[in-house]
């Protein structure tokens, strides 16, 4: 009798083990898609527009960051989806644009791609399942077109700019979290699975200090000159500060990429600095692709979640 | 807990000791084998054998002796000539994305018309070359893209996704090849015994706590079991993982393994036996660290909640978590 008990207590942990194992959400994503977008800032796809508000989120803190939100589905991407644009108060005529389109009518919109374990839903999410109608503006969802760049034709490039009267998280609280998120890549022959937690932090203020040069990608993600008019992405690797007081100690392990839409204040900013330099801004973390694909073909099992950071504004 | 039963602790730290034993045994083989995939270029000798089998044995002109021109002349293409290194000898590159292979298809199709094509220039082009097996592919992707060119050029991205998906299975069972090999190579190399180990382990209490602490301290240390650098800090476009085993979890192999207190056999049982415990060996390594570290987890999951409630470890960065963000 004490030996069943005794199974019976193993046999329960066993199966708590196994929930707590599985925990967090799993995205699968095309192997083909990882390997288009990793070294890409932005998208273009055509946003089938399911749900979106009328006005911005207001400005304070958290959530009320200013963003205008719409749910939607697109080909290109294949998975529930949210588009945003940050400083929605500032762009006039794409908000008046996004207002005056019909549920379910598809428009051309072009962004950095964002993934990031922020909405989890009941399931796991794979791409090229059918992908339901979402019932608002922000359902369960992974993958967000966040900033947008550019909405219906309206170029939205000059809402990568500080959002006034906002209060993001500091690096030194934002950063910890992003440096333990904890996940799971998987390799298989045509998909690369990742399984994390929830992630949070949307908008952290930091101190970059640059670490080496930064290098541009075309629309095909390919190496390219900064100079060249095809340049459409930048990156560079930094190491990250809580201010531009704070010389000694950086709150990430090692240099991270942060991420620049080629034609944005912050990107014309950063093309202007050299090794050492120091900016200080306000970015959104993404998971990193290229990282992903690189530890996808090690078989990698447990790892931190690999993020970078897309600067959307520079700060004073 | 004593050691009765199947879950009791001894049998339960002779797993563990052993799971992790598989794991770094592993993590070694996975380093290895991407040691030798990076010597032997594989991954881009992979890409070129593919890319080999879609473009060769197609002729520019009918009767033309150069049965490759358009291998040869993708190979020329500036698109991908931009992506390789510099140099006579430079390596093939490790990567080619679609829409540049696409584009240069495209381009070497239309020869005869530079600057911008429409889809009947397209058309023209392939209609002019010879019989070869480009053109008949090519003439089938054209087929359904009903006069669009943008349709047309993701045909053939499609086309060349496909084949980098089997390319990427071709590089899998390649390293899986690799995986065993090292494996064999390895159990020898260190004696790996799996029965020599796991009777190490039974009469070793001692040896038993060192290796169950050593394998707590990796699935909680707060360092991935894996993590990615850039090599080159003035290229953010080409991470690396790496997957580390630390010195001191190496020097615990040679506390359960190797030649130096081994006798040989002298009798056919005997040998079977170690043949067993090198067979069980080479199989578990060619699992995959991965699976190891895995299973490590969970066992470790099951031991810690045998544990008191103070001797279960906390995780202060959860316990000290400020509010989350929930919008987006």
């Amino acid at each position: 009798m004490l030996a069943l008990t005794k199974r019976s207590v193993v046999i329960v942990c066993c199966v708590v083990s196994m929930i707590c194992a599985a925990q967090g959400e799993t995205l699968v994503l095309s192997s083909a898609f990882v390997e288009q977008v990793k070294n890409k800032a932005a998208i273009s796809a055509t946003l089938e527009v399911d749900a979106f508000l009328k006005k911005p989120h207001p400005i304070s803190s958290g959530g009320n960051d200013g963003d205008i939100h719409m749910a939607g589905r697109a080909d290109e991407v294949q998975l529930p989806l949210v588009a945003e644009i940050v400083n929605a108060g500032l762009e006039s005529s794409a908000v008046a644009a996004l207002n005056q389109i019909t549920e379910g009518q598809k428009v051309p919109v072009t962004g950095v791609w964002r993934i990031w374990f922020e909405h989890l839903g009941k399931e796991d999410q794979i791409q090229g399942n059918p992908v339901d109608v979402p019932a608002n503006s922000n359902p369960a969802h992974l993958f967000e077109i966040h900033p947008i760049t550019n909405f219906a034709g309206n170029d939205v490039l000059s809402s990568f700019t500080e959002i006034k009267g906002y209060s993001a998280y500091p690096a030194h609280v934002a950063f910890p979290f992003y440096e333990q998120d904890s996940a799971t890549i998987r390799a298989a022959d045509s998909s690369i699975s990742i399984t994390s937690g929830e992630g949070k932090y949307n908008y952290a203020e930091f101190v970059i200090e640059l670490t080496g040069t930064a290098a541009c990608t075309d629309s095909a993600g390919a190496s390219i000159s900064c100079g060249d008019s095809k340049a459409e992405s930048l990156f560079v690797l930094a190491n990250v500060f809580d201010s531009q007081d704070d010389a000694e100690n950086p709150v990430t392990s090692d240099p991270r990429r942060m991420v620049f839409v080629v034609g944005t204040d912050p990107a014309n900013q950063v093309a202007r600095l050299s090794k050492g330099d120091r900016l200080h801004v306000l970015g959104i973390p993404r998971v990193n692709l290229a990282e992903v694909a690189a530890l996808a073909a090690q078989d990698a099992a447990t790892t931190t979640l690999p993020y970078e950071m897309i600067v959307v504004a520079v700060l004073p | 807990m004593n050691g009765v039963g199947l879950f009791g602790s001894t049998t339960l730290d002779v797993v563990i000791g052993i799971i992790f034993i598989y794991l770094l045994l592993a993590i070694v083989c996975t380093n290895v084998n991407e040691w030798i995939a990076g010597i032997l270029n594989t991954r881009s000798n992979t890409l070129k054998l593919a890319i080999t089998q879609l473009l060769d044995a197609q002729a520019g002109q009918a009767g033309s002796t150069d049965v490759d021109w358009f291998l040869n002349q993708f190979y020329a293409h500036p698109l991908i000539v931009g992506m390789s290194k510099p140099g006579e000898n430079a390596p093939h590159p490790a990567y080619i994305p679609a829409r540049t292979f696409a584009t240069a298809v495209m381009d070497i199709a239309t020869q005869q018309k530079p600057g911008v094509i429409t889809f009947s220039d397209f058309e023209a082009g392939i209609n002019n070359l010879p019989p070869g097996d480009v053109k008949k592919t090519l003439l089938a992707l054209i087929q359904n893209a009903k006069g669009d060119l943008n349709l047309a050029q993701r045909n053939i991205e499609g086309w060349f996704n496909d084949t980098m998906e089997r390319v990427s299975g071709w590089y899998k069972r390649n390293t899986q090849w690799w995986t065993v090999i090292i494996a064999v190579v390895l159990t020898l190399a260190v004696n790996a015994d799996t029965l020599r180990i796991v009777k190490t382990l039974w009469k070793d209490p001692t040896l038993r706590a060192q290796l169950v602490e050593k394998a707590k301290g990796r699935t909680e240390a707060t360092q991935p079991s894996i993590s990615v650098e850039y090599k080159d800090k003035n290229n953010p476009l080409t991470p690396t993982a790496i997957k580390p085993a630390s010195k001191d979890e190496l020097d615990t192999l040679g506390q359960v393994m190797g030649w130096s207190h081994q006798i040989l056999p002298s009798t056919f049982g005997g040998w079977a036996d170690l043949s067993l415990g090198w067979i069980l060996s080479i199989v578990a390594i060619s699992l995959g660290a991965p699976f190891w570290f895995d299973l490590l987890n969970k066992f470790m999951r099951v031991r810690n909640a045998g544990e008191s409630p103070s001797e279960t470890a906390k995780s202060p960065e959860k316990a000290a978590a400020p509010p989350q963000d929930k919008a987006a």
